[in-house]
């Protein structure tokens, strides 16, 4: 079991880390070619497919997946846990958003590495 | 748990009139942090279906993929979807950025010393730099929204 103060402080370091992926990810899509350009499946600088045949780029992707599942269902966790108090309840909870959280990286990164593999000539 | 404590819990977290801005703060950073969630769920699930959804752990055709790729993009390709997307980007935008004054404000970066209670009750935790990145926030939040608008409704064309 991490500690809550940890857990609080990863919160704040994941939500630190997320503006920087996070703002790869929306420059891809906004910033560095026009958004109808960027929703192209392939054929643009910046196209779904040219995204994930950069390394750097699908790795960023990855390490998006990885911190908003961390800092999302903590997040969840803590209001989940704020609403009614119990330890049967609290274990519940924790549980259940770890669950959850960890099926979708499972399941983010198979599209991730999919994608990549598909992207690659 | 009753059904009146929920709905009492709800209400003050929901409801952020009367408390000035930290509360306002707060009732914004729950609501967008749990619609940004959502909306992240959707979208790694949505992402999943281009590549054969949950059913598909092999390498699909290319052509296949793409299919899926564009009819996905047809069918979000809406007003309603456009909309909900400006929104989010507002929220998110503001989840940022407020974050940023939390995590300083948590390690007592731009917190003022604390003061007596006295009249007129002004609360010495929000310091005028708290006040001034809360507002940045909001400012951010709305840049981003009228420049997703823009982006999906070509209004500005900026």
């Amino acid at each position: 079991m991490i500690r809550e103060k940890n857990l609080m402080l990863l919160h704040y370091i994941t939500g630190v880390l997320i503006l920087v992926a996070g703002g790869v990810h929306l420059s891809t899509v906004f910033l560095l070619s026009p958004y109808e350009e960027s929703m192209k499946f392939d054929s643009s600088p910046f196209a779904v497919m040219s995204v994930y045949r950069n390394v750097l780029l699908a790795g960023s992707l990855e390490a998006l997946l990885l911190l908003v599942a961390f800092h999302g269902f903590n997040g969840l966790r803590v209001i989940l846990q704020e609403l009614y108090q119990g330890k049967t309840y609290k274990k519940a909870v924790s549980l259940a958003v770890t669950i959850v959280a960890l099926a979708l990286v499972v399941y983010g990164t198979r599209t991730i590495l999919i994608a990549h593999q598909l992207a690659s000539p | 748990m009753s059904l009146q404590q929920l709905i009492y819990t709800l209400k003050t977290w929901l409801v952020p009139f009367r408390y000035g801005l930290e509360r306002w703060s707060y009732t914004l950073q729950r609501v967008s942090g749990v619609a940004i969630t959502l909306f992240f769920v959707a979208h790694i699930i949505e992402t999943g279906n281009v590549v054969g959804g949950p059913a598909v752990w092999t390498l699909p055709p290319y052509e296949f993929a793409k299919k899926v790729w564009t009819e996905t993009e047809a069918f979000l390709a809406n007003p309603l979807f456009d909309l909900g997307l400006s929104v989010l980007g507002f929220l998110i935008f503001f989840h940022a950025s407020n974050g940023v004054r939390l995590v300083l404000a948590h390690f007592g970066i731009i917190l003022r010393k604390p003061t007596r209670p006295e009249y007129p009750y002004r609360p010495g935790s929000m310091s005028t730099a708290q006040r001034a990145l809360f507002w940045l926030s909001v400012v951010l939040a709305v840049a981003a929204l009228i420049y997703a608008l823009d982006v999906f409704f070509e209004v500005l064309r900026l």
